[in-house]
């Protein structure tokens, strides 16, 4: 008789990107954020549709669950509040009457919430924050072994984590401990640039380029004691997030002469040095706490998570540094990453599940991040047919054709095809498409598409075999979290006297053409890289290989499919709505293909871009 | 949201329970008997020693309301934090279940 499967759920709710993931027999089945389906970005509710999908996906119903894990241990994190507002004083009570009732109401109730969902008794287990994490960088990884770094706002009290995994499962070394956080440090600097905490770090990272770190001496004499082996504090008196109501305090703002940037307003050079110095600070931390984990650890392969890991930047410093001889990051390695740790920790470490065995060597066990809902073609059909819209039935070469025939005439594409994407990037299952030899793309899509800050640059996705060609990268990048140097030979001069007449004139600067690919080359000639092949997402590889047979280029740009401050698309109405909300000109769904010229007047509400609060 | 009694109760915990700690509370409790010296004095790392998860260590009931303020009791026994896991559970009372918190600022998010 043959032993039922494990399935362990594991759930991350409650502070941000709610999710949940489904682990069976030690393998990764599924995987969803809950601001998917319920359109609202960084959704932290309770993820009732995220654990739906995933049971469908399993097609098992929740009687078969083993047990399901919550991503973090609450008694913890109440320890943790309730004596860091105790520290704070009467400072803290504006904060205090802000948070705490989502912990009376909700946060202490996850059991309750979870049973009353599912309709079922089920073993409910807690993992730790950074466990978690750490769970989601090694069990999915390459590797049989591998020193482990999780990075964070804050988990419970651990906001950095070194730990280590091997065949007897995750051992956790050091830690560094709230209000101390590396996470948070860039965090109060994102803030006072004017950016959204928990949205706007990506944004700071993508203006550092545009500065000069001529603020790192001042944030390391003034800010942070970052000790030889990484370990570090913070000068607390210059902070305020540990009573609540911002980030930062007129100590700091007096370090950096003004108060922060107004949100929405012009972006100036001072906002692109401090994002520059920040950048330089948190990359010499990074890359200290890894020599020391490297001696810690004598392990040779390195894995990351937690927010912090999502700084691709500081990622392919620390590649190219080669302090360890491998790196892997888990694609999700913000909160909603958490899920997916907390399954695999309830799978291994509480059922006592085997880890499996990896697909091939050298290949990872994340299955392309591709873990979301996917749609029929049976499902597009019956949506396209209700609303009359008109569209073509393409097979999967004729999709890759005309897709890349698109693209090559400087059509912009949105494309959905397959299982969604798990995790912050999108990753060509919910993208969209452009030409990177063209000078326009960044602009047409930042500005007519996207609805975002100009300055922000668009990631290649490169054919695996291509990418040589033309980045500076000697792995894979599947996940869209390594930056790497465009090469010598496809870049081009630039004007040195390019926005000189005005210092805080960021668009001058991004209009210079810097190589063959201007739409992927950000202004210091760098290029955040997707390598794709032809065995998590053949269909997207092809795309790619047709755009290489016209134009000789294996490279297309992808962003994510959305507009600013939207969640990215999840079913064919969301692409849908998107696709006519904007500029787009081809919109691919499955195997069906909609040229924007051939559609209806697309009845909107007026006020559309309302819908989605600005990240 | 939050009413005036509810928002009464919240600063009369505050005020009453939680302040009166006050900062010698606000570091992270080390465990009965301290912790062994840090191995390197000029690191600023916590230890934890190599410590492996143990299915037990995943086990907390939080089933119920009893066994809510039971494990926060059992977590706070001995320290100045102990009786307020009772206290918050009476609290609780007050804040029937409903929308979960999805708009509070991002800062209070990171503390709370």
């Amino acid at each position: 008789m043959s032993q039922r499967p494990v399935y362990v759920l594991g759930i991350s709710a409650f502070y941000h990107d709610s999710a949940a993931a489904l682990v069976c027999d030690g393998q990764v089945v599924a995987a969803a954020q809950e601001e998917r389906f319920t359109r609202k970005k960084h959704d932290p509710r309770f993820p009732v549709h995220a654990i739906n999908a995933c049971l469908e996906a399993a097609e098992i119903e929740a009687e078969e669950l083993a047990g399901a894990v919550f991503y973090e241990n609450p008694l913890l994190s109440l320890d943790r509040i309730l004596r860091s507002v105790a520290g704070a004083g009467e400072a803290a009570l504006p904060s205090w009457l802000e948070g705490l009732p989502g912990w009376l109401r909700t946060k202490l109730f996850f059991e309750e919430l979870l049973r009353e969902e599912l309709g079922q008794e089920i073993p409910v287990l807690y993992s730790e924050h950074h466990l978690s994490h750490a769970a989601s960088a090694f069990y999915p990884s390459p590797y049989d072994e591998a020193a482990i770094l999780t990075i964070d706002g804050v988990g419970e009290w651990a906001t950095t984590t070194l730990a280590e995994g091997d065949a007897d499962g995750l051992r956790v070394h050091q830690e560094i401990r709230f209000p101390h956080s590396l996470g948070l440090l860039y965090s109060a600097f994102t803030q006072y640039c004017g950016f959204r905490v928990n949205s706007g770090e990506y944004k700071l990272m993508g203006l550092a380029p545009y500065g000069e770190p001529i603020y790192a001496e001042r944030i390391r004499d003034h800010l942070i004691d970052l000790r030889e082996d990484g370990s570090y504090e913070l000068a607390m008196d210059h902070f305020a997030f540990v009573a609540g109501e911002t980030m930062t305090n007129d100590l700091f703002h007096g370090l950096f002469e003004g108060p922060p940037r107004e949100r929405e307003s012009r972006i100036r050079k001072k906002d692109a040095d401090l994002a520059a110095s920040i950048q330089a600070v948190t990359e010499e931390a990074v890359l200290c706490m890894a020599r020391h984990l490297r001696k810690h650890t004598g392990c040779r392969n390195l894995v990351m998570a937690g927010g912090v890991a999502l700084n691709c930047v500081a990622n392919g410093k620390l590649l190219r540094e080669g302090i360890f001889e491998k790196l892997w990051i888990q694609p999700a390695a913000g909160d909603a990453g958490g899920a997916l740790g907390a399954a695999y920790v309830g799978s291994h470490v509480y059922f006592d599940v085997p880890r499996v065995d990896a697909p091939a060597p050298g290949r990872d066990r994340q299955r392309g991040s591709y873990l979301g809902p996917a749609y029929s073609n049976e499902e597009v059909r019956s949506f396209l047919d209700l609303h009359d819209l008109p569209y073509e039935v393409v097979s999967d070469d004729e999709r890759a054709r005309e897709t890349a025939s698109a693209l090559a005439t400087g059509q912009v594409v949105g494309y959905m095809v397959g299982r969604t994407e798990f995790g912050p990037r999108s990753l060509g299952a919910r993208s969209i498409l452009g030409d990177p030899r063209s000078t326009e793309t960044q602009s047409v899509m930042n500005l007519k598409i996207k609805f975002r800050e100009s300055f922000r640059p668009f990631a290649p996705s490169v054919l695996l075999e291509a990418s040589g060609e033309f980045f500076d990268l000697e792995i894979e990048s599947p996940y869209m979290l390594l930056v790497a140097p465009v090469k010598e030979e496809i870049r081009l001069p630039v004007a040195s006297d390019a926005g000189a007449e005005d210092e805080d004139n960021l668009i001058a600067q991004v209009n210079q053409k810097r190589s063959s690919l201007p739409a992927i080359t950000h202004v210091d000639y760098s290029a955040r890289v997707q390598t794709v092949d032809g065995v998590d997402k053949p269909d997207y590889h092809a795309v790619i290989r047709e755009f290489q047979e016209l134009t000789g280029v294996g490279c297309v740009v992808n962003s994510s499919f959305n507009v600013r401050g939207e969640p990215m698309v999840l079913s064919p109405w969301d692409a849908y709505k998107c696709f006519m909300r904007t500029d787009m000109d081809v919109l691919v769904v499955e195997n069906f293909l909609l040229r924007k010229t051939e559609q209806p007047k697309f009845e909107d509400h007026e006020n559309w871009q309302e819908e989605y609060e600005l990240d | 949201m939050i009413d005036t009694k509810q928002r009464d109760a919240l600063v009369d915990f505050f005020r009453q329970r939680v302040l009166p700690l006050g900062s010698s509370v606000s570091q992270h409790p080390r465990p009965p008997g301290g912790q062994p010296p840090l191995p390197d004095p000029g690191s600023l790392y916590h230890e934890r020693f190599g410590e492996r998860p143990t299915a037990r260590s995943l086990e907390i009931d939080l089933s119920d309301r009893g066994n809510i303020s039971r494990a926060l009791e059992a977590h706070w026994q001995g320290t100045p934090l102990e009786g307020l896991g009772k206290a918050l559970l009476r609290l609780a009372k007050r804040f029937p279940r409903g929308e979960e918190k999805a708009d509070v600022s991002s800062d209070v998010y990171e503390m709370f």
